[in-house]
């Protein structure tokens, strides 16, 4: 007996439907193992630079209370000791002088050293948060004395994951320390705009700038942007030469 | 599932009764499809698949009582209209499919949105071959037309909440 047309109609499109249907599952499972694996190694670039963020801000932290013991405390120290050393106890009005600016030495040093606790490490950043960290950051430029830091915070101060907070941090002390360096400016303005569901860093010098293609970027400035692009922030450089250089980041804080 | 039930009871104690029962189902259709959309709102992560999840939802109900009015009016089992409800939930169930948050499961197979779509996937390619089947029966054998009919209906159903109710054990594992 031959078929009707109608069954055989059915039963081709059935079949159709059924292979498209069992596609659709391998399809599923092969970008979802897929995807899944993309995400492990972006967990784990995410992880290294983590590791390496927290150990660069270690090694800043080093070099900051290395400078400021051998820069500061050690010659304020010493002048202490000088002090001590040529005070003549026969003569006392003259002894006491000498004690008393000795006193007043060691007093400055205590200053210091307490100031020096301050320096951020990793920790100290996740506690304080990003407004504070960068607050102290602006007063370490300022201590510097090379140029004058401006910090600005608008909005309703939304908390950032901790590793976020260390990673943006980062690229903000990257870019204040280039500043510092190269940049032979007399003002840098940092300033954190938050917002809804963003927050936007804003660090903008009035140095000399520099002519910038994104090609032939310093490994500085590629870190930044990698580091940027690895917690889902949007970096934007703009430079004019004479006119300085500004960098915004945008951050979700979502 | 609640909905389901209620409905279902609804019908059988309507048909009891010696009721007029089949209207239920043309509102249900509708229901449904809202339900299931606001699910598949809720596990997509897309703008633009919220967004056009959202806007079927009063196209297909329009579309629906357009549908029952012309063909039915309201008073015989909406088929068309549960055709039209299959095309769209197999075209958003792929759609989620495709976008199933890896991040989430170790294991494909402890997502729940991966089987409910598989089971509404399957439901409706069987429904699909039972309708097209049962309009050929029901022409040439009609004493078997209603015998075929429970024979694919039944295990589509089985399948369909045994998937629904994987997906909900991996949900509440996940909790």
């Amino acid at each position: 007996m031959r078929a009707a047309p109608e069954i055989v109609y059915t039963i081709i499109l059935a079949a159709i439907f059924f292979v498209l249907l069992v596609t659709v599952i391998i399809v599923t499972v092969w970008r979802y193992y897929s995807r899944k694996r993309a995400h492990e190694m972006e967990v784990i670039q995410f992880g290294q630079t983590l590791l390496e963020t927290r150990l660069e801000i270690q090694e800043h932290t080093f070099r900051a209370i290395s400078e400021e013991l051998h820069d500061n405390l050690g010659q304020v120290l010493s002048l202490a000791k000088l002090q001590l050393n040529t005070a003549n106890i026969n003569n006392p009005i003259q002894a006491q002088e000498k004690v008393n600016g000795a006193i007043d030495l060691v007093g400055q040093a205590i200053y210091s050293i307490r100031d020096l606790a301050k320096t951020m490490h990793s920790e100290s950043i996740t506690r304080v948060g990003l407004t504070g960290a960068l607050e102290t950051e602006a007063r370490l430029i300022e201590k510097i004395g090379m140029l004058q830091p401006v910090f600005q915070v608008s909005g309703t101060p939304v908390p950032l994951d901790d590793n976020k907070t260390l990673i943006v941090f980062r690229i903000v002390q990257e870019a204040l320390h280039n500043v510092v360096k190269h940049a032979n400016a007399t003002l840098v303005e940092m300033k954190v705009d938050f917002s809804k569901d963003q927050v936007r860093v804003t660090v903008r010098d009035n140095g000399s700038g520099f002519h910038s293609n994104g090609n032939n970027d310093g490994s500085g400035l590629r870190n930044m942007k990698d580091r940027a692009k690895i917690i889902g922030a949007e970096f934007d450089l703009q430079s004019v030469e004479d006119k300085g250089t500004t960098i915004i980041l945008t951050i979700p804080s979502i | 599932m609640g909905v389901t039930l209620g409905v279902e009871l609804w019908a059988d104690w309507c048909h009891s009764e010696q009721q007029p029962f089949l209207w239920l189902y043309n509102v249900f259709v509708i229901i449904e499809y809202s339900l299931l959309c606001w699910y598949f709102i809720g596990v997509t992560t897309r703008a633009v698949i919220r967004r056009f999840i959202g806007w079927s939802i009063p196209v297909f109900a329009v579309i629906s009582i357009v549908v029952s009015f012309q063909l039915y009016n309201f008073r015989d089992f909406p088929g068309q209209n549960i055709n039209i409800e299959g095309m769209l939930i197999t075209v958003l169930c792929v759609s989620v499919l495709f976008n199933l948050d890896s991040r989430l499961y170790k294991n494909i197979t402890r997502h729940p949105d991966f089987w409910i779509c598989c089971g509404w996937l399957v439901f409706y390619a069987g429904t699909f071959f039972s309708n097209g089947l049962l309009t050929y029966l029901m022409n040439q054998h009609l004493d078997y037309a209603q015998k075929v009919f429970e024979i694919l209906n039944r295990p589509l159903n089985l399948i369909l909440y045994s998937c629904l109710i994987v997906g909900l054990i991996c949900a509440l594992l996940r909790k």
